[in-house]
């Protein structure tokens, strides 16, 4: 499985860097060792690849039966209990479908397109921590190095729609790199929000840094900081939006405009892989949210000490810092089944004129509310 | 656009430029998801920038007019349901008075009132469907579903009154197949009443949607002028400030005893003639079809008891040689019926004015200058049916 | 919505695309929480009108195949198929329905004289073969016992009235001869009776 290199490149490389970082798996194996790094690498990549791809399973259910209760419908309601299979028999199904390479295909970027766009995507997941330990890399960089991850989607997204030799792929690409090249910034300096208010690039500290404080959610990142790290938060949520391609931001793949966007021409298991990357980095986007601005595992009103110490408070921690995630998963769905989409000289505008002045705002405020 | 095969001529350099921009040719349809059918668009496109579009038509061509001359006066009525199979009682409708126009056929008036209801009803699903396919276009899925919500108990009142769900075939020339069914006017008046609801529903859900706004605006503008050089009607053509109805400048059944509104397009949002003035002509439409129903039920109980709908004809109509022209106001536009008979039990010659087809030509004239999204917010706002184009 | 320029534009444009957004949401999220208006379709199925169109029924013992139904389709998608006896007795070999073709337009049943085709509430036309969509209405095929028993009886009748008349006339010729050997013009000549008809034929067969 070709997705599967880089990803595990991605965290031998982290664990590398790792410095003095704490992690699950790097106590079970003890740090230091080559081996033993090795090991935890190739354990972790184990764990979040399985993460990954449940996820989405479960996401594409929820989007599938949240929109249909939205629209007054019933959603899928037939494999399994409430239709929760129905997800698993769509990619069983997608996996026996045949793989249709266009004839005037670049056919090594065609095939290595959907394994690049999972692969820095399942990367991304290892930068999670889920709690105190439960982190597969703890990387002093962890910001930097998931916006780099997210980042990487926007080449296999633009390698897809060059090589799939059809206009339609070409123009959603084109408005894929526009898009998510430019959304950058406002995430960029959002993200610096969250950076700058704890002193620290690991979102595991991040997450210790926001226990307790009044009424136990006062260290929470827009609590702390409600005039602008709110707003900041807000713009994020937006960016981030833009970054995973959902709707309002959906135009890379409009469906009623660019047939399907850049991936158009695939099938089958590469097709899969670009739809598994969607639902995966909606959690991905939504728990680094939750990390920096919504206190990541901890609990409100009830301090740190609960999801901290044992192996049962992490378990409830990571449940916590999930539950969370979703709610920012559903409130991604809910707007997805309420807005139409906008056009891509708005997106700009969107970006450029709105998004970016605000948080310039709010990074000059926190600056000032930190030196305060 | 420069040739890139093309030898240099003798005597000059070639010149290769760092960039070399070409224009790219898209072809948009006839299996695109946003094309309403199959319609096919040739774009030229330069990046997102469309500089020339051509709309190539007569993919499902069945050969209606065809037809008509080789079926008899009834028979020829199922046929007038599938060319725009979203409004089948105003087609319907449309056909019927052109042959009692001929055959000089005296209509009961509780037939007309039915008709009446009818028409307006339909006229609802239709721009149901508009509406909702316009989110569609733009990408809001959810407008769509609940569109079709209210437009299912549209189609089940025609159910209960005529027995089938989209192809009518409910009028027939002289009057109609049915009476109504016994509640069947108070169920009308119940639709009315919640469907004004939805409607406030709809306008805060899609029609003052700031993304949807910003997205019909200024797009797509046809002067007034220009829409009506290309012969454009409906609310194409009152979008464009143009107030011109059929129902209100050349009242046909008893449209002239119900009071109602001719909305046209005003500019809210943007310029008159934009994408949003059409869209919102049909969404204000719907209330005043809403409003005509009410009258009509309320006159229709009061004038008439159950009984007659159908004028008394022969069993095989035969109309003396002449000829007629009637338009009605349909929910796209004026369909026109020209029918030229013989004397025969079949017409000699029928031709339809689809409004549609009208509508579309203006589609090269506004397309280029704009980008591709905005192709397909101006396809859906002309609101085309595809098989009243190709008929 | 009137467009201004500069910063109050700009907060303007904000406010405006927030609080529709906001909007929006409520009205999905309020039918998030109401039921689904749908119906699970092979399980439960949505009552049909009473007037509905659907599959074609046809009371046989009203028909009197007299194919005005066939001629009324504008799509010829009826084909009837059988043999006249005498007594008004049909026997019936096919009437058929091409649901290929039909478009339930109910024209058939609106000239039928005895009203005895009707359109009905059937809908479900889930056929694994396009074959399989042309349909028989025919509640019997060929003749019943009691049809047999008309063709017996009306044979008879026409015997008996055939007999009669071949008796009158003799008993009148008898008398017009006698006329004449009396020298008596006597009465016109009485027209002959019906029942000259080959009992066989009349059949109609495709």
């Amino acid at each position: 499985m070709i997705s599967a290199l880089p990803p595990a490149a991605a965290i031998f490389l982290a664990q590398g860097t790792g410095g003095e970082s704490r992690s699950l798996f790097r106590d079970l194996f003890g740090a230091g060792s080559g081996w033993g790094s090795f090991a935890s690498a190739v354990l972790g990549f184990a764990v979040v690849f399985a993460v990954a791809s449940a996820l989405p399973v479960l996401f594409t259910w929820a989007e599938r039966r949240v929109s249909g209760r939205m629209q007054q419908r019933r959603g899928p309601n037939r494999v399994g209990p409430f239709g929760l299979v129905q997800a698993v028999a769509d990619g069983v199904k997608l996996m026996f479908k045949e793989d249709i390479i266009p004839a005037n295909a670049e056919r090594f970027l065609f095939a290595l397109a959907p394994g690049l766009v999972l692969a820095g995507m399942i990367a991304a997941f290892a930068l999670i921590p889920f709690s105190e330990r439960a982190i597969v890399v703890d990387a002093p960089l962890g910001v930097y190095l998931l916006a780099a991850l997210l980042s990487l989607q926007v080449l296999g997204v633009v390698m897809a729609g060059w090589a799939s030799n059809n206009k339609w792929s070409l123009l959603g690409a084109m408005r894929e790199a526009a898009q998510m090249v430019s959304y950058e910034i406002p995430m960029g300096i959002c993200l610096l929000i969250g950076v700058l208010s704890f002193s620290t690039l690991s979102l595991r500290e991040m997450s210790l840094a926001q226990a307790d404080g009044w009424l136990n959610v006062g260290n929470w990142l827009i609590f702390r900081n409600p005039l602008f790290a709110f707003p900041a938060f807000v713009v994020l949520y937006v960016a981030l939006l833009a970054n995973t391609k959902r709707a309002p931001f959906d135009l890379p793949e409009a469906e009623s405009e660019l047939v399907s966007g850049f991936h158009t021409e695939y099938s089958g298991i590469r097709f899969s892989f670009f739809f598994l990357e969607e639902y995966a980095s909606m959690f991905l986007v939504s728990a680094l949210a939750v990390c920096m601005f919504l206190g990541g595992w901890n609990i409100p009103f009830l301090p740190g000490s609960v999801v901290t110490g044992s192996v049962g408070a992490e378990i409830l921690a990571a449940l916590v810092l999930i539950v969370k995630s979703f709610a920012l998963v559903f409130v991604m769905i809910w707007l997805r089944w309420t807005l139409p989409r906008i056009r891509i000289d708005q997106v700009m505008n969107l970006c450029y004129k709105y998004l970016t002045p605000i948080a310039f705002v709010c990074l000059i405020g926190t600056c000032w509310w930190e030196l305060r | 656009m420069t040739d890139l095969e093309s030898t240099p001529k003798e005597g000059t350099r070639e010149i290769v430029l760092d960039v070399r921009t070409q224009d790219m040719e898209i072809n948009m349809g006839p299996q695109h998801p946003s094309t309403h059918g199959v319609l096919r668009v040739v774009i030229t496109a330069d990046g997102e920038i469309i500089t020339s579009a051509r709309p190539y038509v007569g993919y499902i061509h069945r050969c209606a007019e065809k037809i008509a001359e080789c079926v008899t006066y009834d028979q020829f009525v199922p046929y007038t349901d599938r060319y725009d199979y979203l409004a089948a009682m105003n087609n319907n409708l449309g056909y019927c008075l052109a042959v009692e126009k001929a055959a000089e056929l005296e209509v009961p008036p509780r037939a007309t009132w039915i008709r009446m209801i009818c028409a307006e009803l339909n006229r609802i699903g239709s721009h149901l469907i508009a509406f909702g396919t316009y989110g569609l276009d733009l990408g809001a899925f959810t407008p769509f579903l609940y569109g079709f919500r209210e437009r299912e108990w549209m189609m089940s009142l025609f159910e209960k009154i005529c027995g089938a769900r989209l192809t009518y075939s409910f009028m027939f020339p002289g009057g109609l197949a049915n009476d109504a069914p016994e509640g069947w006017f108070d169920e009308v008046l119940r639709f009315c009443d919640v469907f004004d609801r939805k409607w406030r529903e709809y306008d805060a859900l899609l029609t003052r949607n700031k993304i949807f706004i910003e997205r019909t605006r200024d797009v797509g503008v046809i002067p007034a002028e220009m829409a009506k050089a290309y012969g454009l009607t409906g609310p194409c053509l009152r979008g464009s400030g143009v107030r011109f109805d059929l129902r209100e400048s050349a009242p046909y059944l008893f449209y002239d005893r119900v009071s109602f509104d001719v909305p046209v397009g005003q500019g809210e949002m943007g310029t008159v003639g934009d994408c949003w003035d059409r869209y919102f002509v049909r969404m204000a439409e719907m209330l005043q079809s809403t409003r005509i129903i009410r009258q009509c039920v309320e006159l229709c109980l009061a004038e008439t008891t159950p009984g007659e709908v159908m004028a008394k004809k022969p069993k095989t109509l035969k109309i003396p040689p002449t000829e007629v022209y009637v338009g009605v106001e349909n929910p796209r536009g004026e369909l026109g019926h020209y029918l030229v008979t013989d004397g025969k039990d079949k017409a000699f010659r029928l031709k339809i004015r689809g409004p549609s087809f009208c509508n579309l030509s203006i589609i090269p004239a506004i397309l280029p200058g704009t980008m591709i999204a905005d192709a397909v917010a101006i396809i859906g706002s002309i609101d085309i049916v595809l098989g009243e184009v190709d008929r | 919505m009137n467009r201004r320029d500069g910063f109050a534009g700009w907060v303007r444009n904000l406010w405006d695309g927030v609080f529709s957004t906001m909007v929006g949401m409520g009205i999905t999220i309020r039918y998030f929480f109401t039921k689904p208006v749908t119906v699970q379709f092979p399980e439960e199925k949505m009552e049909v009108a009473p007037r509905y169109r659907g599959i074609h029924y046809l009371e046989q013992d009203l028909c009197i195949a007299c194919r005005v139904c066939e001629k009324a389709c504008p799509i010829d998608c009826i084909e009837i198929r059988f043999k006249r006896h005498p007594g008004g007795v049909n026997e019936w070999f096919e009437f058929s329905l091409d649901y290929n073709k039909c478009m339930f337009c109910e024209l058939c049943c609106i000239p039928c004289p005895k009203s005895c085709i009707h359109e009905g509430r059937e809908y479900s036309m889930v056929r694994y073969d396009r074959s399989e969509l042309v349909l028989d209405l025919l509640t019997w095929k060929g003749m019943r016992e009691v049809d047999l028993r008309t063709i017996k009886e009306a044979e008879e009748e026409k015997k008996r009235k055939a007999a009669e008349a071949a008796a009158r006339r003799a008993a009148e010729k008898a008398k017009k001869e006698a006329a004449a050997k009396e020298g008596d013009p006597g009465k016109p000549r009485k027209k002959e009776t019906p029942g000259k008809r080959d009992p066989e034929g009349g059949g109609d067969e495709r």
